[in-house]
C-alpha cells in the first residue's frame, strides 16, 4: 500500500508537467464561460473512416469482483460482433493506478490504451492535457443520439460544451440495511428515513445499548469525501465555485458554506454519540457493509456505493445463514425534501495517439458498450446504473427489477434529481488533493475532536492552495 | 538454574519471534482453506475449519497464476545470472588489476550503493520507455543486470584469494580469463552461489519497478498480480490468500534449498577484508 502512495505521488508531479507541456499552443480552443457552442462549431470535423483491415485495441480498466466477471462479458459480445478488432481487456488495479499508469507509459504515447476506463474527478486534468480525443467529434460526426442519457451523467463529463469522455458506469452512494433489524425495531422496512430527522428517529430504536454503551450502533460509515460532496449536493450546495467549475475555471472551493458544516456537525455528534459507527479510511470499502452482518454489534445500515449491491446480493446468497434480508434506501438528505444527487462513477476516454484505425476501433467499443442493449446487461449484470434510461425498458433490466426490488430503487432516485450545476458535480484539476484535504480534515475531527468549523477551514486553505498551484500551471 | 532461566527466558523470545514471523503466514494458509464465505465470519477463525482447496483453483484459474510466476521466475532468473556475471568480471578487475583510477572508480561503484533505487526510478523509467522497452522483458531484467553491492560482496571475497596464486598462474601462461574461470570462481563458489540466491530473491521480491513497466498480463509479474488480485477479489478473500501462498511457495523452497550457501557467503562478506 505504502509503494502505492510513494508511486501516486511521484506521478502527481508528472500530471503537472504533462499539463503545462501541451497548453501552450495558444490558438486551441481557450476555456470560455458562456460560448459552449461556438467552441464547437470552431472544431474541425472528424473525418469519416472505414475500418478495413484488422485492428487489436487496448482496454484499461478498474473493475473488481462481479463488476469485473460482467465487463468480460460485455467485450466478449463486442469481440462477437466485430471480428476484426481483437480487445486486450486489461485490469490496471484501481482508478489512481490506472492513471498514474497512464500518465507513465505517456498519455497519448504508442504504449497508451486505446480505451481507458478513469474516475470522474480526473475529467478536467484529462481535459487539460488535451491529449484525447473529445467523444463529441465521434457523435457529431456519426449523429450519435445523446438524447435519451441520464442528463447529469452526460452533462458531468460535458466541459465547455464538449462531451469528454463517455459515461459508462455509474454510481451513487446509498443506504444499505437488514430489513429483518428494521422489523425488529419495529420500523416498517419499506419506508426509510429520508431526511437527517427522521434517519436521528429511527436510530433510536435501531442501536442497541448496554448502560452506557452503544453495542449496536445504527449507520456505518467509512471516511470519504465524495459522501461529502454527496451530502452537498443532496441540499443544492456547491463544492467549489463558479458554479461547481463549469461557468469558468474554479479557482476556491464553496463547500466551506452553512449547508457543508450541517454535514459536518452530522457526522461528527453522530459518531460522539455512537449513532455513526466509523470504520475509517477503508478505500476499497467493504468495511462498512461488513458491520451489517456482525452479530455481535455492528450496525444497522451501512453507507456504500451503490457499485457495490451486486457484490452484496452474491455474496448473502452465498451465505443464505446470516438471516439478512438486504434492503437499499436512497442517500438521506441533510434537510427534509432534498434530492440532489451527483451521478459520477468513471467514464471511457480515448487517448489522441493519432492512430486513426486504433481511435475509430475505440469509438466502435465506446459507443457499442454505451448502447442501450449493453448499459441493460451491464446494469443487470454489475452494481452500476445504465447511463441512458432507454435501457431502462429492455428485457434484462425487467428481469433484474422483478428478482432483486432492491436496484430498482436506484432508478427512481437518479429521476427524481434535478438536473443543476450542483448535481452536474464539480470541475476542478487536483480533485485528489482536494479530497484529500477534506479526508484528513474529516479524520481529525472525529478522532482528535477538532471543531467541525476548524476542520472546514483547515480543508478550505489545503484546498484552495491545491488549486491555486494547479491553475498556474496550466494558465 | 541461572543457567536454566537464562535458557529458558531465550526461548520464550525466540518463540515470540517465530509468532510474530510465521502468524501472517499461518493466517495466509488458514484462510485460503476456510470454506467460501467464512472468512466474513464473525468471530474470525484461528482454527481451521474444514479443508477447501477450491480457492487455491479459483485463484489459478481466475488470474494467469501461471503466467505471472513464470515470468517471475524468466526474470529473476536473468536478473540473477546476469548480475553475477557482471558483478564476477567487475570484482576480478578491481581485486587483481591494476588500472590508473582504479580506487576512485571504485568508490564510485560504492557510492552509487548510498542511492536510493527511488531516486534513480525515474530517469531509468525514461530511458526504458525512449527505448521502447516499455512491458517487455529486457524492461524488467536490463536495470538490474549489474549491482554495485555485488561487485562490492565479490571484491571483497577476491583479497581472500593469496596473489601468489596470480602470480603462478601467470608463470604458467594464464591470461586473466583463464585464471579468472580456472582458480577464482571455483574458490568463490560459496560466495557466487549467495549472491545469485540472493539476487534472485530481490528480483523475485520486486514491486515497484515491474508495476511500472508492465501494463499486460504477458509480462506481468507474480508480485504485481497478486496486488492485482488483492484489488479485483475484494469480495473472496479466500482467493486473495490462496494466491498468496501460491506466489510464497517456490521463494519458501528456494529458501530451504540453498539456506546455508545464504547464510555463509553473507557472513563472509561481513567478517573478511
Amino acid at each position: 500500500m505504502r509503494t502505492r502512495m510513494l508511486l501516486a505521488h511521484l506521478f502527481a508531479g508528472f500530471v503537472v508537467v504533462a499539463a503545462i507541456g501541451c497548453g501552450g499552443g495558444g490558438t486551441g480552443p481557450q476555456a470560455t464561460s458562456t460560448g459552449a457552442p461556438a467552441t464547437a462549431t470552431q472544431r474541425p470535423a472528424r473525418k469519416p473512416f472505414d475500418l478495413t483491415s484488422p485492428v487489436t485495441i487496448d482496454f484499461w480498466h478498474s473493475m473488481g469482483g462481479a463488476n469485473a466477471t460482467a465487463l468480460e462479458a460485455l467485450v466478449k459480445d463486442f469481440q462477437a460482433r466485430e471480428p476484426n478488432i481483437h480487445v486486450n481487456l486489461v485490469y490496471q488495479g484501481g482508478y489512481t493506478d490506472s492513471f498514474n499508469k497512464l500518465v507513465a507509459v505517456g498519455m497519448n504515447s504508442k504504449d497508451a490504451p486505446a480505451v481507458i476506463q478513469l474516475e470522474d474527478v480526473l475529467t478536467q486534468t484529462m481535459t487539460d492535457s488535451k491529449k484525447t480525443v473529445p467523444m463529441q467529434d465521434f457523435v457529431d460526426r456519426d449523429r450519435f443520439d445523446l438524447g435519451k442519457f441520464v442528463p447529469q451523467a452526460r452533462d458531468y463529463y460535458t466541459v465547455d460544451g464538449l462531451l469528454r469522455s463517455m459515461p459508462f458506469n455509474v454510481s451513487s452512494p446509498i443506504l444499505y440495511y437488514n430489513a429483518n433489524a428494521f422489523r425488529a425495531a419495529g420500523l416498517d422496512p419499506a419506508n426509510p428515513p429520508t431526511d437527517f430527522d427522521q434517519l436521528a428517529r429511527a436510530c433510536e430504536k435501531l442501536m442497541v445499548r448496554k448502560g452506557d454503551q452503544v453495542t449496536r450502533h445504527c449507520i456505518a460509515t467509512d471516511i470519504t469525501s465524495w459522501y461529502f460532496e454527496q451530502f452537498l449536493a443532496k441540499q443544492g450546495a456547491l463544492y467549489v465555485n463558479h458554479a461547481n467549475g463549469r461557468d469558468g475555471r474554479a479557482d476556491a472551493v464553496a463547500f466551506n458554506s452553512p449547508e457543508g458544516l450541517k454535514v459536518m456537525r452530522w457526522w461528527q455528534e453522530g459518531v460522539k454519540s455512537g449513532l455513526i459507527l466509523n470504520v475509517g479510511r477503508n478505500p476499497a470499502g467493504p468495511d462498512a457493509l461488513l458491520a451489517l452482518v456482525n452479530p455481535d454489534g455492528g450496525a444497522a445500515i451501512a453507507l456504500q456505493s451503490s457499485a457495490n449491491l451486486r457484490s452484496v446480493v452474491d455474496f448473502l446468497e452465498a451465505n443464505k445463514g446470516l438471516n439478512i434480508d438486504p434492503a437499499t434506501a436512497p442517500l438521506p438528505s441533510p434537510t427534509p425534501g432534498g434530492k440532489g444527487i451527483v451521478l459520477g462513477g468513471a467514464s471511457l476516454w480515448i487517448p489522441a495517439t493519432g492512430d486513426t484505425p486504433r481511435e475509430e476501433a475505440a469509438w466502435k467499443l465506446v459507443s457499442f458498450l454505451s448502447s442501450a442493449e449493453v448499459q441493460a446487461k451491464w446494469h443487470a449484470t454489475s452494481g452500476y446504473l445504465p447511463v441512458r434510461f432507454d435501457s431502462l425498458d429492455l428485457q434484462p433490466v425487467q428481469d433484474l427489477y422483478k428478482k432483486y426490488p432492491q436496484f430498482r430503487l436506484l432508478v427512481d432516485e437518479i429521476r427524481q434529481s434535478p438536473n443543476t450545476r450542483a448535481t452536474q458535480g464539480a470541475l476542478m484539476g487536483p480533485s485528489q488533493q482536494v479530497r484529500d484535504a477534506l479526508v484528513s480534515a474529516i479524520e481529525e475531527m472525529l478522532l482528535r475532536g477538532t471543531s467541525p468549523e476548524q476542520a472546514l477551514k483547515q480543508a478550505e486553505s489545503q484546498a484552495n492552495e491545491a488549486i491555486k498551484r494547479y491553475n498556474r500551471a496550466v494558465e | 538454574m541461572k543457567r536454566g532461566l537464562r535458557v529458558s527466558g531465550l526461548y520464550a523470545l525466540l518463540l515470540l519471534g517465530s509468532i510474530i514471523v510465521l502468524g501472517p503466514i499461518y493466517l495466509a494458509l488458514l484462510n485460503a482453506l476456510l470454506p467460501r464465505g467464512a472468512t466474513a465470519d464473525y468471530p474470525p477463525h484461528l482454527l481451521p475449519a474444514g479443508l477447501e482447496f477450491g480457492s487455491f483453483r479459483d485463484a489459478w484459474t481466475d488470474v494467469p497464476m501461471g503466467r505471472y510466476l513464470l515470468n517471475s521466475l524468466a526474470v529473476s532468473s536473468a536478473i540473477a545470472a546476469l548480475s553475477v556475471t557482471t558483478s564476477v568480471l567487475a570484482a576480478y578487475a578491481f581485486a587483481f588489476m591494476r588500472f590508473p583510477g582504479r580506487s576512485v572508480v571504485f568508490a564510485l561503484f560504492l557510492g552509487s550503493l548510498m542511492v536510493p533505487w527511488e531516486v534513480s526510478v525515474v530517469p531509468n523509467f525514461q530511458t526504458i520507455r525512449t527505448l521502447g522497452w516499455l512491458d517487455s522483458y529486457q524492461g524488467l531484467v536490463v536495470p538490474f543486470a549489474a549491482s554495485a553491492l555485488g561487485i562490492f560482496l565479490l571484491r571483497q571475497h577476491f583479497f581472500t584469494i593469496p596473489r601468489e596464486l596470480r602470480d603462478a598462474a601467470a608463470m604458467d601462461g594464464y591470461g586473466h580469463l583463464r585464471f579468472l574461470w580456472r582458480i577464482v570462481v571455483p574458490l568463490s563458489r560459496p560466495s557466487l552461489g549467495a549472491l545469485g540466491v540472493f539476487s534472485f530473491l530481490s528480483a523475485w521480491n520486486q514491486y515497484l519497478w515491474p508495476l511500472l513497466v508492465t501494463n499486460s498480463d504477458d509480462h506481468r509479474t507474480v508480485q504485481i498480480g497478486l496486488a492485482l488480485v488483492s484489488s479485483e477479489r475484494i469480495d473472496r478473500v479466500d482467493i486473495v490468500m490462496a494466491a498468496t501462498v501460491i506466489a510464497l511457495l517456490p521463494m519458501l523452497l528456494l529458501l530451504l534449498l540453498f539456506q546455508r550457501q545464504l547464510v555463509r557467503g553473507l557472513t563472509a562478506g561481513a567478517v573478511k577484508g
